[in-house]
């Protein structure tokens, strides 16, 4: 009764119906407007912009506090996924898995419809997870108790070779990647004894070899996998987004009614979500994949996805969001935060004077409180989402906007999310690394889902790992739970040989090898696939042997997970250079058809426009570090528009200033990113 | 219109000389500029709560009024932040680096990687002492630290990595007055390591009280086996449940041993410290000295900081300079003695 009462008083407070409910109400639409940008926005972070609101919330009491925060964080998960779809480019790290189905559903001319089923998807999931958040209040303490340091290493396993071996394409390469995303985790101080690994201090010097101390930035990571190759893939079409044009099929409504028509896999999807969000310090970077599998998996016909179905847009879409109510289970009642995001949350706490634990989920103390963020959540996606049908449709029409003019402020978005990620320059050379290392992923058949999902839980993986030995020595492995969730393990790499094998016996004509072919081969020559998997081979070699020679000498135990985890990967990556290499000699041996290469006479001025859309690549990232940011925008956006693009002069000048100002406004005026001049200043000293 | 090209050109040089060459004071210096503050560490910590909280209130206490916007330089444990401080940040009195002072203690025991001399820093001053305090739980039987030195078992104390008050204190006390902890390390913090001392992954734990003081309240007023007990702290404190346990300088036994503990706490007594860059100019440090003191008595700021249960000891730039000096000055025998907390370069 008690409950009943504290979420009835809950709701009130946070409706414009008493003056504290309208306080309440007015600072969460400032919070919601607020997260609506920084969600479509990739160069703003959830994280940033919440830090910059921190310090409103001193004068305000704890409900318009946590409205005014939550509002903003509850809804950038929805409208990260219009920026995924829309552009290729994920809005926010969370968002990343929606472009892998719903961009290419853009380029079919279904924005609409990827933008609608997002939506309501994402609703469904924001409101499922809010109930399981008012569900597991009374019950979060002994659940999250039960789970120690093994079974949290198993869980977090589980989750790489989940998405590693369901979510798609050749199970091998999407076990290495899930590795890769280890191994790259890896990189910097090791966190239990502070030895740098993998910095190359004798390469780098001093200075960059501290900056990689810190680790690799997962936002850099995501921005460079997947917005570099749909950026190169838009300058080389030379075409708009949507290279389709489709009817009334392609438009808003047609997206609601598929979240309805998928009802069960956008409520387990949403349950999925809502489970993950609630393991300590795991949140909507794992979430979205393992539902992105769990959707790949749960339909009869694999191999549309990855290719525009409307299911890998939903899964994701739901779970994204439904993972944001588990999320704060394990804030509210431990002060255990999952992301960035919800350790700024947490500071806010700190600021009320609000301590998380048993007092958050009592009655008599802060029960309504808590209640409220449940509201918040619920009422905050309500919102947005209506808003944003507004005008989805015009939204929509972007990707019918000629791409020369989009790709500018696109390459200036990815290098301002890269650069906001830690405030450093370094970040944009990752975002350059994992950029190309994405396109050739995405040349040869390379699923890139597992590598992040890897590099999100490495380092959980990895403390949990050494957690478990110290605490227990090796008798974590006899663990019951360990021992059913190993269990689990075997059953999905099982279950997916199982598929592969069962889908041969049909004898389809053309067994999907591995992904989705990518619509431009244009490294055709045969023998580029092996090479690349050789690559890998040569990695790992490389980096067994430094942790061999190098690292073990050191610290004997910051050697022991890139050992444990480097043999088995050595031989993942072994096995894929076998695979590729048989694929190779099938096909010259002519058992295989040669797959449809692009041998028109095109091909010419396809490898012209891709190199070209390299260089502009680079440039951009030149004229930054030369010029600074502010000064580099308008620049390098105009002489792309007049050289690149061919625009006329006044369409080139007024965009480029458009994109200058807006730049200079919004991200220096306004919100003071620390933007360092450029370095020919320094040369010539003309400040100062 | 030549006139009036004249007339123009002598009035925009004359702005020139004037921008130029007009004797700016300290005092007018701030006027419409703004100031960084630089917190090596992430947004939404004890850190960077602090930080902004005086950042709110600073500037009303500088002359000219200046803005100042807070920024989360994180990496390294806020290495990264007091490296730039000291090579990069401009000493335009602009820039205000907010890092560990444990680092002063790194640099002390010869790190390599500390790429700055701390006693060249100019210090505003710090916002908070800290006072390190070794708790354990109730389920392990153990009360005291009399207990738990005669206990013929093993004690887990979780730790979130190297160079961390939990990771440096049990090991100093295994080195100083013969404790068997065994130091459990990886967490990610002190909300996880007290999450696992509850399902009993670790027994205890070694970690200021300032903040232990309040994160861990549900825990310290349980009953039962879910009760924290407190049984060792770095110095007197009024709070019931630490006002008499054995303090830490008193336990600890033998001349050397006690010199190098008070080595390694000497960066306690400024906890959070405010650095500008070195060759700052002298004027302009003193009026942000000032500044900073007049913000710890502000009674805006004490309201905002009791709405935090923030705790606060000014500790004035004068002392931080001393204290750093005093870190600095370690003995080769303490030196030695603490040579084992430090990172081990690469060869």
């Amino acid at each position: 009764m008690e409950y009943i009462e504290a979420l009835y008083n809950a709701l009130i407070n946070i409706l414009p119906f008493t003056s504290q409910g309208q306080q309440a109400f007015f600072f969460m639409l400032v919070g919601v407007f607020i997260g609506f940008w920084v969600g479509i926005l990739p160069g703003l972070g959830g994280a940033a912009t919440l830090a910059l609101m921190l310090p409103f919330i001193y004068k305000m009491d704890p409900t318009t506090a946590f409205a005014f925060l939550l509002g903003a964080n509850a809804v950038t998960a929805t409208t990260g996924d219009i920026t995924s779809i829309l552009f290729g480019v994920p809005g926010e790290g969370t968002t990343a898995s929606t472009i892998v189905d719903g961009h290419p559903m853009a380029k079919k001319g279904e924005a609409g419809r990827a933008l609608g089923a997002a939506l309501m998807s994402s609703l469904v999931g924001a409101i499922f997870g809010a109930f399981v958040l008012a569900a597991a209040i009374p019950i979060a303490a002994p659940l999250v108790l039960s789970i120690g340091s093994p079974e949290f290493f198993m869980l977090a396993i589980l989750g790489i070779t989940f998405v590693g071996s369901l979510s798609g394409g050749n199970i091998v390469k999407g076990l290495m990647a899930g590795g890769l995303g280890l191994m790259i985790s890896i990189i910097g101080l090791d966190p239990i004894r502070g030895v740098p690994r993998f910095t190359f201090e004798g390469i780098l010097g001093q200075g960059p070899s501290i900056f990689l101390w810190d680790g690799i930035d997962l936002v850099a990571v995501t921005i460079g996998l997947f917005a570099i190759p749909e950026i190169i893939d838009l300058a080389v079409k030379g075409t708009s987004i949507a290279r389709e044009q489709v009817g009334k099929l392609g438009g808003v409504m047609e997206g609601v009614k598929d979240t309805f028509r998928h009802w069960w896999l956008v409520l387990k999807c949403s349950a999925l979500g809502a489970y993950v969000g609630l393991l300590p310090g795991v949140g909507g970077g794992t979430a979205q994949w393992v539902a992105y599998a769990y959707a790949v998996q749960s339909s009869p016909d694999k191999e549309r996805f990855g290719k525009g179905a409307v299911e890998g847009v939903l899964g994701p879409g739901a779970a994204n969001n439904s993972t944001r109510g588990g999320d704060l289970i394990t804030t509210v009642a431990f002060g255990i935060p999952s992301s960035v995001s919800t350790a700024i949350l947490f500071g806010a706490f700190l600021i009320q004077g609000i301590v998380p634990g048993p007092d958050m989920l009592n009655p008599a103390k802060h029960l309504t409180l808590t209640f409220s963020f449940v509201w918040i959540i619920i009422v905050a996606n309500i919102i947005t989402v209506a808003a944003c049908f507004l005008f989805l449709n015009p939204l929509a029409k972007i990707t019918k906007i000629r791409g020369s003019l989009l790709i500018p402020f696109l390459l200036v978005l990815i290098y301002l999310g890269g650069f906001t990620a830690k405030n450093s320059f370094g970040d944009m050379i990752m975002v350059l690394i994992f950029g190309a290392l994405g396109w050739l992923m995405v040349q040869f058949d390379w699923q890139r889902p597992p590598l992040l999902v890897g590099l999100v839980l490495g380092t959980i993986t990895e403390r949990n790992f050494w957690i478990s030995t110290q605490a227990y020595g090796a008798a974590w492995l006899t663990h019951p739970g360990v021992l059913i969730i190993g269990l689990f393990i075997v059953g999905a790499i099982v279950y997916s040989i199982s598929q592969i094998l069962r889908e041969k016996r049909k004898s389809r004509p053309a067994v999907p090898e591995a992904a989705p072919e990518p619509e431009i081969v244009m490294l055709s020559s045969p023998i580029h696939r092996p090479i690349f998997a050789l690559f890998f081979v040569a990695l790992f070699i490389y980096v067994l042997r430094e942790t061999f020679y190098e690292i073990q000498p050191m610290e004997e135990r910051a050697a022991l997970f890139p050992m444990v985890l480097g043999i088995p990967c050595l031989a993942l990556a072994l096995l894929a250079f076998g695979q590729e290499f048989f694929y190779i000699l099938r096909r010259t041996t002519g058992r295989t058809d040669p797959p449809a290469i692009s041998s028109s006479p095109e091909l010419g001025a396809i490898r012209r426009r891709a190199v070209s859309i390299v260089a502009w690549t680079l440039g951009f990232f030149l004229a930054i570090w030369l010029l600074g940011f502010v000064i580099a925008v308008p620049v390098a956006s105009f002489l792309y528009f007049r050289f690149a693009g061919g625009e006329k002069w006044p369409i080139s000048i007024l965009l480029s200033l458009a994109a200058g100002v807006f730049f200079y406004g919004l991200f220096d005026y306004f919100l003071h990113l620390p933007f360092p001049e450029g370095v020919v200043f320094d040369w010539f000293n003309l400040f100062d | 219109m030549k006139r009036k090209i004249l007339w123009v050109t002598s009035v925009l040089s004359g702005l020139f000389v004037f921008a130029f060459l007009s004797p700016v004071g300290a005092a007018d210096f701030y006027k419409d500029k703004t100031i960084r503050f630089v917190v090596g560490l992430a947004a939404g910590g004890g850190y960077d709560l602090s930080a902004r909280t005086i950042g709110r209130h600073m500037g009303k206490h500088i002359p000219g009024n200046p803005t100042i916007v807070v920024e989360n330089m994180t990496g390294a444990g806020s290495l990264i932040a007091a490296n730039y401080t000291y090579n990069s940040a401009k000493p335009d009195g602009l820039f205000v680096g907010i890092w560990n002072s444990s680092l002063v203690l790194r640099q002390a025991l010869g790190d390599k990687a500390m790429r700055f001399d701390a006693r060249k820093f100019g210090w505003l001053g710090a916002p908070t002492k800290g006072t390190p305090h070794c708790s354990i739980m109730a389920h392990t039987g153990l009360k005291s630290l009399k207990d738990i030195l005669v206990a013929d078992r093993e004690i887990k104390m979780g730790s979130t990595g190297p160079g961390s008050t939990y990771d440096d204190t049990p090991r100093i006390l295994n080195q100083t007055i013969g404790t068997k902890f065994k130091v459990v390390s990886g967490y990610e913090g002190t909300s996880t390591i007290l999450v696992a001392m509850r399902r009993k992954e670790v027994d205890g734990g070694c970690w200021g009280w300032e903040s232990a003081r309040t994160t861990a309240r549900p825990m310290l007023n349980a009953k039962g086996e879910e009760k924290l007990i407190p049984f060792l702290i770095h110095s007197r404190e009024p709070d019931p449940e630490v006002k008499d346990l054995p303090l830490i300088p008193e336990v600890i036994k033998g001349e050397d041993n006690l010199s190098a503990y008070r080595t390694w706490a000497g960066t306690y007594e400024f906890q959070r410290p405010f650095s500008v860059p070195p060759g700052t100019p002298k004027e302009r440090l003193q009026l942000l000295r000032k500044a900073f003191a007049d913000t710890m008595k502000d009674p805006g700021f004490i309201a905002d900081t009791e709405k935090s249960k923030l705790e606060t000891t000014y500790v004035s730039g004068e002392e931080v300079d001393k204290y750093v000096n005093q870190v600095l000055s370690i003995t080769p025998k303490a030196k030695e003695l603490l040579d084992f907390l430090a990172t081990k370069p690469k060869k």
